[in-house]
């Protein structure tokens, strides 16, 4: 499966998660409506956008930005894939997150439900 | 108009004893039990062994005592070993959001000791410490140092308020305590956090700042008097979400975030509880369930739970890695895997389980290794039912209803359901599981007999005899009573 059908997938699961909680979500995740840019540095990128945590996935960047994860096809497929956590893949330096201090809860945020939580 | 500071100091300064109700009042003195054995199971760790070397000979005027040991120190310095020792091996207990007692009780047992206070002013320290830290944890929640890693931000301000109240101070001088302490606090790094000795200092140094800061005040240095709600302040600088107001919600003596604690009842980070409850279930019913027949163990969890797991799933934690220089027992507090594989070898998860002949031992890594860890989507959803009244569905919660949810939560009986389930495949296909809810110790359950268990098996581990432990207890069940905290010491020091 591609990086593009894993975020597809990753996009229902987090619609479900939103269905499942209705706007409580909003009260403790930050990234309720949010563009979080998949840049993957050997191959296609991708913008997960959330809207009232629904999501939807495009091609490239969708300005403006909220989260930027950075890493390789392999890496990224392995966490979507839920092989590694997002959590691992950035303290093993696989998976990087632009602007670390204001982004890093996001970041696990959509990282658990984006590596299948479920 | 009164500020957040200005509020929060008059509720310190206003505080008595007698308006803590009796069920507050119950879980401070299983706070005090289940701190002391915690201290007593830390002191023998080798990181508290080299801070108690550093600091046991430090210059000031040796008023407070270190337990476990026969000797006194300066406040300060007291408060910054008794606190390493509290956390040495993250086996202490946790409110909402974050940690309490590996500070509240060390500091207040300083101060009471200093000023020759009495049992009621001890607990009334704790308990007052442990308000102001969950109601500041609050106010920055959520923030990425949720947890424990909220405590170096919060805890010199929870310090200096005790210390405010235990030394009788003006109201002036109360709010320049916060004010001064809310200046200092201290940044978690979690690459210092998970595995290096660094971690056992993450609470004790920001108290021991939190002493400096009073002693400042006592004097009339000035700290501001607007520090939480400014733009330019606290919360704004510590949390991307902050909500300053929460400080102040349910300000009063119905509220009380002291009835969100948790008691860990094995070393290790909060969301161990659950899961080793379960195993230890299992092991109840099958006691001669054989490690070695085992083919997999599956554990789920919330994910707050995996999450935090996961960012210290470093390769620190395997055998090879805990003998990389920098690394230590440490990081074995947050591995899900070795504590399952250690409790099922040795049918227990006490200090004994991070001492180098286990962390060493190849045969609990080798069953470490079959052991899988989940995120339970049920299981996070209920995290978020621990603060919804049963006549509400999740789905009828609006972001505008999160104050008045902790309010009324804390104000009733708050249940904290971080639950789990175990499943223990073995060789011949037979399956053993459990699951739980809510964590023995934990509010919804607060069962006292735990915590006795604890208390009892951490006094045995530094030698105390059982009679000795009988008249410890006895003396903590009614340290209410006590003119002063003599006796006490007596018995921990």
């Amino acid at each position: 499966m591609s990086i593009k059908q894993r975020l597809e997938k990753s996009a229902k699961m987090l619609s479900r998660f939103s269905g499942l909680l209705g706007e409580a979500v909003k009260l403790l995740l930050p990234f309720a409506n949010a563009n979080v840019f998949f840049h993957v540095i050997d191959g296609n990128s991708y913008t997960l956008e959330i809207r009232d945590m629904a999501a939807s996935v495009s091609e490239g960047k969708t300005e403006p930005i909220t989260l930027e994860l950075i890493g390789s096809e392999e890496h990224f497929l392995e966490m979507l894939q839920g092989k590694i956590s997002f959590a691992m893949a950035w303290v093993n330096e696989k998976i990087r997150v632009k602007g670390v201090r204001n982004n890093l809860m996001n970041a696990f945020v959509v990282g658990m439900i984006v590596g299948g939580m479920g | 108009m009164a500020t957040i500071t200005e509020k929060l100091a008059k509720y310190a300064y206003e505080m008595k004893f007698s308006e803590i109700p009796a069920k507050t009042l119950n879980i401070g003195k299983m706070q005090l039990m289940n701190l002391i054995a915690t201290i007593f199971a830390g002191s023998k760790t080798r990181p508290s062994q080299i801070v108690l070397e550093t600091f046991q000979n430090a210059g000031g005027t040796p008023l407070a005592s270190i337990l476990t040991t026969n000797k006194k120190v300066g406040l300060d310095k007291a408060v910054l070993i008794n606190g390493v020792f509290a956390q040495a091996l993250d086996y202490e207990d946790y409110g909402i959001p974050m940690h309490c007692g590996c500070t509240t009780v060390p500091v207040s047992l300083g101060y009471t000791e200093v000023m020759d206070l009495s049992g009621k002013d001890l607990l009334l320290g704790m308990i007052l410490g442990n308000e102001i830290n969950c109601r500041i944890g609050l106010s920055l929640f959520p923030s990425l140092t949720t947890g424990q890693t909220m405590d170096p931000l919060v805890h010199p301000i929870s310090t200096a308020v005790i210390g405010a109240k235990l030394m009788n101070f003006e109201f002036e001088q109360m709010l320049n305590a916060i004010g001064i302490a809310s200046y200092l606090p201290m940044y978690p790094i979690l690459k210092g956090f998970f595995g290096p000795h660094t971690k056992v200092l993450t609470s004790a140094f920001p108290a021991q700042n939190g002493v400096i800061a009073c002693q400042l005040a006592a004097k009339g240095f000035k700290g501001s008097h607007n520090i939480f709600e400014a733009p330019d302040g606290f919360c704004h600088l510590m949390s991307d979400m902050p909500s300053p107001e929460r400080i102040t919600i349910g300000l009063d003596a119905e509220h009380w975030l002291t009835n969100t604690i948790s008691f860990k009842l094995y070393p290790g980070c909060g969301y161990l509880d659950a899961p080793l409850d379960c195993v230890f279930e299992i092991l109840e019913k099958h006691p001669n369930l054989d490690p070695d027949e085992i083919e997999s163990v599956k554990v789920k969890l919330p994910g707050m739970g995996t999450v935090s797991m996961d960012l210290s799933h470093r390769f620190e934690s395997t055998l090879e890695g805990l003998k990389k220089s920098d690394s230590s027992y440490i990081i074995l507090n947050f591995n899900v895997p070795y504590n399952i594989a250690a409790a099922l070898i040795d049918k227990e998860l006490t200090p004994r389980q991070f001492l180098d002949d286990r962390i060493f031992d190849p045969k609990i890594h080798e069953l470490a290794k079959k052991v899988t860890v989940e995120t339970d989507l049920a299981m996070t959803i209920s995290i978020f039912q621990s603060f919804i009244p049963k006549d509400k569905k999740i789905t009828d919660i609006k972001p505008s209803m999160f104050n008045e949810l902790i309010a009324n939560a804390i104000k009733g009986d708050f249940k904290w359901e971080f639950g789990s389930k175990v499943i223990i495949k073995m060789k011949t296909g037979q399956k053993y599981n459990a699951s739980t809810t809510i964590a023995k110790a934990s509010p919804g359950k607060h069962d006292k007999q735990f915590i006795l268990k604890k208390f009892r098996q951490e006094a045995a581990y530094i030698g105390y005899d059982s009679t000795k432990t009988d008249e410890l207890i006895k003396i903590l069940d009614n340290i209410d009573q006590y003119e002063s905290i003599h006796d006490l010491l007596n018995y921990i020091t």
